[in-house]
């Protein structure tokens, strides 16, 4: 006749048999795991250098500078274009007399600010500047075209892929 | 009874021995509890094991995945690092066919040679390489094979995004990542095992526009070659390194020889009458000679077998800043001779122009000075012949010509603290005279074609003949101009020089440092100065104009003896 004391002692022993053995598996299983995660940082981070040193392929000034050409309306800026604060003139108001840009040294600057002025665009200073053709359908013609289409552009210009040969 | 007694003690007996042996068994398993016990507690409580610390270190994972630390310029924009790539080797004892093997590995890598991989995998060894740095794809084609005996190295391969743009100052590895040029061998100790990436003064985007603006002067003037330099003056970085031609180190065995050769510190040239600057310089601060002296002009100088011409002669007398702005070799000569030999030599040594730099480069040569300094050195070198040094001695000397008058250490690792250090060489009054002469140059001298707009640019021309063999060549030249800019306070120094260019017509035939070099100056001036926010100045203004003036008459105490014009 099997004692109490005996029979709480075997199912204790059972007890701790089952939770070693329970636990056993979940560290198996939470070590599987740790491996998994180990192996996707270590090649996400290989990738991600990868992708930098891709990105910093891409941004070869040369191939930038010739995107811009092609896509974009904007030419290098000039020394002209830059001016402090203190130099811009004062801003027209009732009591005051017109502002002083007709003096000769400040009509560059004047005119730039005034951007929505029909003649706003300099003539281009720089020697590379694409020449302004921009009428006004041209103008009317890049507003409309939006980032996507030109980001497609860019994307699909296996002119310069073939150019990069690195990959 | 007898008996009863008898066997009462036999059973007593018994008892007693049980009892010991017992005792024995007991004393055992309480040891060997004891032992447990002892070891639980130092596995618990201590916990001071190899294997679990080795267990715990093997879930982290290692934050540095490259052996080799990147290369950034001064942006952080990357410009060499180390991508994980996988390298082919065998075992040659587990191939069992070589022959067939072989070919079906040239199958995949078209590039290797059948017979050397069958003679490898044939060979009576435990590990020969078949090759180095495959791509994904190669090594996933390669384990399709699944040849016996055949597996991968995990590697690193330097890759260098910009190419050519900045092939000369970062260098290159070997197969094995170890530096064996430029700024990969130099720092090559700093570079490997180095978490952070190494920060260069390099800005690409200067880089950029230096090579393409030199490149393209090259082309027209069908020049052999050409470097340029633009250096911060007030910290000594160098912010862009051009020679060309030049060469991808992404694979340097292809390039040929002559364009892995560095222009700027490596080939040491007699760059000519940019070396009137620091002649100019000496002459003041030491007072040889002084703003408003008069030099006899008038006709060349003979000394023994030597005659030393100007070459646009004005056959006049010339005041100090005349000789500059009309880069007169007969003025500035008799220059020299008041500042004697040994003034010279010392300034000139001060400025650094004979020893090496301290720029962080393996490739770097000593400037060639004469042997014995006679009197017929130091006229020669007073207009930049005679003394050869390379593109960048010059460019450190004239930043230290023109901040006020002190040299610091031309440098190519981006500088935690700016501005501090260097020697005092000229005063800052010496400083700034030199600045309005330069600047008189680019306004009406020789080097208009430097100008830029609002950016006040001063500078200064040299055009001097290659010697070959000895003795000079007319129509081989060094064509360079030296410019800094602002001229009221300058940030930059550019230094550009065109080897060997030819004249052509729209430049009237001529192939001098003006008319080649010049052109390039300004127009990288042009484009820099926007990026690196360098506000233009109104030209016109009272104080700018004061802050440059020369006074180009001679004072009436000084120089000529009557007034003869």
């Amino acid at each position: 006749m099997i004692r109490p004391t005996s029979a709480i002692l075997l199912v204790l022993a059972a007890a701790a048999g089952g939770a070693l053995f329970h636990v056993s598996f979940e560290v198996s299983a939470l070590d599987d795991r740790l491996g998994t995660l180990n192996r996707d940082i270590k090649s996400d981070r290989e990738a991600i250098h990868v992708l930098k040193a891709e990105w910093s392929f891409l941004n070869q000034p040369e191939r930038i500078e010739e995107l811009a050409r092609r896509h974009l309306d904007l030419t290098p800026v000039s020394g002209k274009q830059l001016t402090g604060a203190g130099t811009l003139p004062v801003r027209p108001e009732q009591d005051l007399p017109a502002p002083q840009i007709d003096n000769g040294q400040n009509i560059d600057r004047a005119i730039l600010l005034d951007a929505g002025a029909p003649k706003a665009k300099p003539a281009a200073p720089h020697r590379r500047a694409i020449v302004p053709v921009v009428s006004h359908t041209a103008k009317t013609d890049v507003a409309s075209r939006s980032l996507d289409d030109v980001l497609r552009e860019i994307v699909s210009d296996d002119v310069h892929a073939g150019k990069a040969g690195a990959r | 009874m007898i008996r009863r007694i008898k066997m009462e003690s036999t059973k007593k007996q018994a008892i007693e021995t049980a009892r010991n042996r017992l005792l024995i068994g007991g004393a055992l398993m309480a040891a060997a509890f004891l032992v447990v016990g002892a070891r639980l507690f130092d596995i618990v409580v201590l916990n001071e094991n190899e294997d679990l610390r080795r267990a715990a270190a093997r879930d982290i994972v290692r934050p540095d995945i490259m052996a080799r630390a990147d290369i950034v310029d001064r942006n952080g924009i990357l410009l060499a690092t180390s991508l994980p790539t996988a390298s082919l080797f065998a075992n040659p004892h587990k191939v069992s066919d070589p022959a067939s093997a072989a070919t079906r590995i040239v199958e995949v890598l078209p590039d290797l040679s059948e017979e050397v991989v069958a003679a490898r995998l044939s060979a009576d060894k435990g590990f020969v390489w078949l090759r180095r740095n495959l791509t994904p794809t190669q090594q996933f084609e390669i384990n399709r094979l699944g040849i016996p005996g055949l597996d991968f190295e995990e590697e690193e391969r330097r890759v260098y995004p910009h190419g050519r743009l900045a092939g000369h100052i970062i260098g290159f590895t070997n197969v094995d990542n170890a530096g064996l040029a430029g700024i990969e061998q130099s720092m090559d100790a700093a570079i490997s095992g180095a978490k952070e990436p190494l920060k260069l003064s390099i800005d690409i985007r200067v880089q950029q526009i230096v090579r393409q603006e030199l490149a393209a002067q090259i082309e027209k003037f069908k020049a052999i070659g050409g470097g340029g330099i633009v250096l911060d003056v007030r910290t000594g970085e160098v912010i862009s390194m051009v020679s060309l031609p030049d060469f991808d180190p992404n694979a340097p065995a292809q390039a040929p020889d002559e364009t892995r050769f560095n222009r700027i510190t490596l080939g040491v040239y007699e760059l000519g009458s940019v070396f009137k600057i620091f002649n100019h310089a000496i002459a003041l601060e030491t007072g040889a000679a002084s703003m408003s002296k008069s030099y006899d002009a008038t006709k060349p100088i003979k000394i023994s077998r030597f005659r030393i011409s100007d070459y646009h002669p004005e056959n006049r007398w010339l005041t100090v800043p005349e000789i500059f702005k009309l880069s007169s070799n007969i003025g500035s000569a008799k220059m020299a001779l008041d500042i004697g030999s040994e003034r010279q030599r010392k300034y000139l040594g001060h400025l650094g122009l004979l020893r090496r730099t301290s720029i962080e480069l393996p490739e770097q040569s000593m400037p060639m000075i004469p042997a014995r300094w006679r009197e017929i050195n130091t006229m020669t070198i007073s207009y930049g012949h005679g003394i050869a040094v390379s593109p960048l001695h010059l460019a450190s000397a004239v930043a230290a010509t023109v901040n006020g008058g002190i040299l610091r250490p031309a440098t190519l690792i981006r500088a935690k603290t700016p501005e501090t250090g260097g020697v005092q060489v000229f005063s800052a009054e010496t400083s700034d005279k030199m600045r309005r002469l330069l600047r008189l140059v680019v306004e009406n001298g020789t080097g208009r074609n430097a100008d830029a707009p609002g950016y006040l640019v001063g500078g200064k021309t040299g055009t001097a003949e290659k010697q070959v063999n000895g003795s000079y060549k007319r129509n081989a030249l060094i064509s360079s101009f030296v410019g800094v800019f602002p001229a009221t306070d300058p940030r930059f120094v550019v230094y550009i020089m065109i080897d060997e260019p030819k004249g052509i017509r729209e430049s009237f035939g001529y192939a001098t440092g003006g008319w080649t070099a010049a052109p390039v100056v300004g127009g990288v001036i042009k484009r820099m100065a926007p990026l690196m926010g360098i506000k233009p100045l109104d030209e016109t203004a009272p104080e700018i104009v004061r802050a440059l003036n020369v006074n180009l008459t001679a004072g009436p105490a000084e120089g000529r003896p009557n007034a003869t014009n």
